[in-house]
Parts: C-alpha cells; sequence; structure tokens
C-alpha cells in the first residue's frame, strides 16, 4: 500500500483493513481467555505424538484412568497429578514387542530432588503409570520417555521461561526434553540452542516445516524406543 | 506508515481487545514492548593501560548486545501479530488436532474436546478462595462451531495480512 505524506490520518484502504481486523476479532475469538489456548496448545502437542508414535508403527488407543477406552477426549484444565479420581483421556501408545507407553496432558513428574512439576505432555512407562495411579504417587523421570513444554503466547516470549525450563531439564533430564512455542524471538532460541534443548518457538499449524521437525524428533525418539 | 497512523492503528486494536475482553493479549503485548529489541552493533572499548595509567580505547571493536525501544511500525505490527495470535492460530490448532485425529482414527467420537480442571485437591475452599473455583471450569471445544467458523478466520487472518503489509 503507498504511503503518503498525509498527517495523522489512515487511508480508506487502511482504515478499511483496520476495520476488517476490528469486526474479524469480534467474529472469531472463541478463546477469550488464556488458558483456553494454553490448553488448546497442549492437546496440539499430544495429538503431533501420537501421530508420531503411528508414523512409528505403534497402535494407538484412547483410554481413561480405570484402562477403559474413552468415549471423547477430556483433558485436563490445569495441572493435576496421574492419580486422580477424575476421569482424565491418555493415549495408550503401543509397540510390537514393547512394553506398552502412556501420553499424558498436565501431570506431574517427580524430578532429581523428588520435587514434582508440571509436564505439558509427558509419555510414560505404561507400567509405572499404573503402578502410579494405584499407589498415588508421581511418575519417575526416570520413566519419562518424553517430556514438553509448551508455551502458548500472544506476544513474544520472555527469557525467564526459556530460564525457568533450563531449571526443569535440570530436575526432569536434558535428553528428550522440548520446549515449544507459538512464538518466540531470537533470545530465546539463541538460549535454546546454547544449551542443547530441543526447541520450537515456531509450532503452529501454519507452519508445516516447523511441525514436520517436531514430529520427525518425537519419531526419532520412538524409532530409537521400539530398536533398543 | 508514518508513526502517527501506526499509532492510531494501535490505539484502535488495543481498544478492541480491551472492549471484547482480551485483556490478557494486551497484558502480554505490554510486556514483550517494554522489554524492547535486543540487537547487536560494534563498539569500541576502553581498557585501563599500565605503562600510561590512564584509559585507552582499543583499536578493536567488539560485538555487544543493546536494547532499542520499538518504533511505532514494529509495536503496531506487533500488536497485529498478537491479534492473530488470540483469534486466528487457537482456531487453526483447533482443526489441525480434529484433523489429525480424524485421519488415525476414523471411529472416535471426535465432535469436541472437553477440558476439566481437576477440582479434587481443592474440594473445600474456604470463602476467599472461591475466586479461585470461578477460574476453574469446564469448557468445551466444539469441532462443528470451528469447522463452521473457517471461512471468518481466514478473512481475518487476511486482513491481518494486509494490514501489516500497509504498515510496513
Amino acid at each position: 500500500m503507498r504511503c503518503s505524506q498525509r498527517g495523522n490520518k489512515l487511508t480508506p484502504e487502511e482504515q478499511d483493513l483496520l476495520s476488517q481486523v476490528e469486526q474479524g476479532l469480534s467474529m472469531a475469538v472463541t478463546y477469550r481467555n488464556k488458558m483456553a489456548a494454553c490448553d488448546l496448545y497442549e492437546a496440539y502437542l499430544l495429538m503431533l505424538v501420537v501421530k508420531a508414535a503411528v508414523d512409528e508403527g505403534a497402535t494407538v488407543e484412547f483410554r481413561d484412568s480405570t484402562d477403559a477406552a474413552a468415549p471423547h477426549l477430556t483433558l485436563r484444565s490445569g495441572p493435576s497429578s496421574i492419580f486422580t479420581s477424575a476421569q482424565y483421556t491418555h493415549a495408550r501408545i503401543t509397540f510390537p514387542g514393547k512394553p506398552p507407553l502412556e501420553a499424558h496432558v498436565g501431570i506431574y513428574v517427580a524430578g532429581l530432588s523428588t520435587v514434582v512439576h508440571e509436564c505439558d505432555v509427558a509419555v510414560i512407562d505404561a507400567e509405572e503409570a499404573r503402578n502410579c495411579r494405584q499407589n498415588s504417587s508421581h511418575p519417575s523421570r526416570n520413566k519419562l520417555l518424553v517430556g514438553i513444554e509448551c508455551k502458548y503466547y500472544s506476544s513474544n516470549v520472555g527469557i525467564d521461561l526459556i530460564r525457568s525450563f533450563l531449571g526443569l531439564t535440570d530436575e526432569l533430564k536434558k535428553k528428550d526434553r522440548f520446549f515449544v512455542s507459538n512464538i518466540g524471538g531470537a533470545n530465546p532460541q539463541k538460549m535454546l540452542v546454547k544449551h542443547g534443548i530441543a526447541w520450537s518457538t515456531t509450532l503452529v499449524p501454519g507452519q508445516p516445516k516447523e511441525t514436520q521437525r517436531i514430529q520427525g524428533a518425537l519419531s526419532t525418539i520412538f524409532r530409537d524406543y521400539k530398536t533398543l | 506508515m508514518n508513526d502517527d497512523d501506526a499509532k492510531i492503528i494501535i490505539s484502535t486494536l488495543a481498544s478492541k481487545l480491551k472492549d471484547i475482553g482480551l485483556d490478557w493479549v494486551l497484558e502480554e503485548y505490554f510486556v514483550a514492548i517494554r522489554a524492547g529489541r535486543v540487537e547487536t552493533k560494534q563498539a569500541k572499548y576502553e581498557y585501563w593501560n599500565d605503562e600510561k595509567a590512564k584509559y585507552q580505547i582499543s583499536g578493536k571493536p567488539k560485538k555487544v548486545a543493546i536494547t532499542v525501544p520499538f518504533t511505532p511500525q514494529q509495536r503496531a505490527e506487533s500488536l497485529v501479530d498478537a491479534v492473530e495470535n488470540c483469534a486466528v492460530v487457537p482456531h487453526e490448532v483447533a482443526i489441525a488436532i480434529h484433523d489429525g485425529l480424524k485421519e488415525f482414527f476414523p471411529d472416535f467420537k471426535l465432535s469436541e474436546i472437553e477440558f476439566r480442571p481437576d477440582l479434587e485437591s481443592i474440594s473445600s475452599l474456604s470463602e476467599q478462595e472461591e475466586d479461585l473455583l470461578e477460574t476453574m471450569q469446564v469448557y468445551h471445544i466444539e469441532f462443528e462451531e470451528e469447522i463452521s467458523l473457517q471461512s471468518e478466520v481466514e478473512k481475518l487472518r487476511s486482513a491481518c495480512a494486509a494490514l501489516k503489509e500497509a504498515i510496513n
């Protein structure tokens, strides 16, 4: 669009675009609180985990905490324990001849210090998960195959989030832990690279290359799991 | 677009976000804007010269990090990005979940996802804590509703892209 010397008045074309954005905002927004957008983003990562497992030849079933088939997806809004009596859906991932795995959203995992930490998306050993449900305990970091920290923000994420994630990796191990967000900025990326963390700060459906890259990294973890 | 025009975009969109209850978007926007933009530049450094007992300027410049404020145009573009991130991207995420799961699980009932806070741990709240309970509500993402909104969302995406082009 032409930029003219006209003082502080938008051109009719610019005004029209601004009005379209204003109207579109009213029409399109279904996620009025941040928590909804964050929860949905975690569900998206669960879906990518499931797709990666299926790509590697796994059978996936959605189950509730009684291990019965889940009729629909019920996910946590906010973190809670794996042993809660509330019925949440998890994905049971089975590779032929290998111990089954479970993928959960928003559960606590016990770290190195035995302090518990929220894991936005966690893939854990199914036997550990069952024992934890029976004993009302939190899964150990040693049984955490994949841990994903999901951050959904409307503007660039701050360095403080990366700092706290790096602290979390001291507790939950660095290997096969991911930091993913929909929006980033140069500084978070630099920090994640320097610390050797698997990351994406532009992971949204509109970025298919980035989605494939993260899904590929997850597939590699599952490939190694079924090989070893 | 000049500075004053960019400021009109910012003030109009900020008012709209506030009017429709998207305060969290504005809060995150202000945090990001306050933090500024980090750049690097070459700078000459002074060093202490023992023989001459005084500071001297080093001949070799060093790469240093600096923080600079966003220009009005950059702020306007960031706010349009924020609009996309609250109104366009979550919708695309919902559709991607729907399509992804449907592809692999054709028999799975996929009309909605229920998001449910775990209220077990806070079953006996005091009166003072009841505000917390209000923020912990069960809600559903209805896929049919998401699908029905697709054309509106696409229009908004196009308008945001065109507005960003106009800003720059």
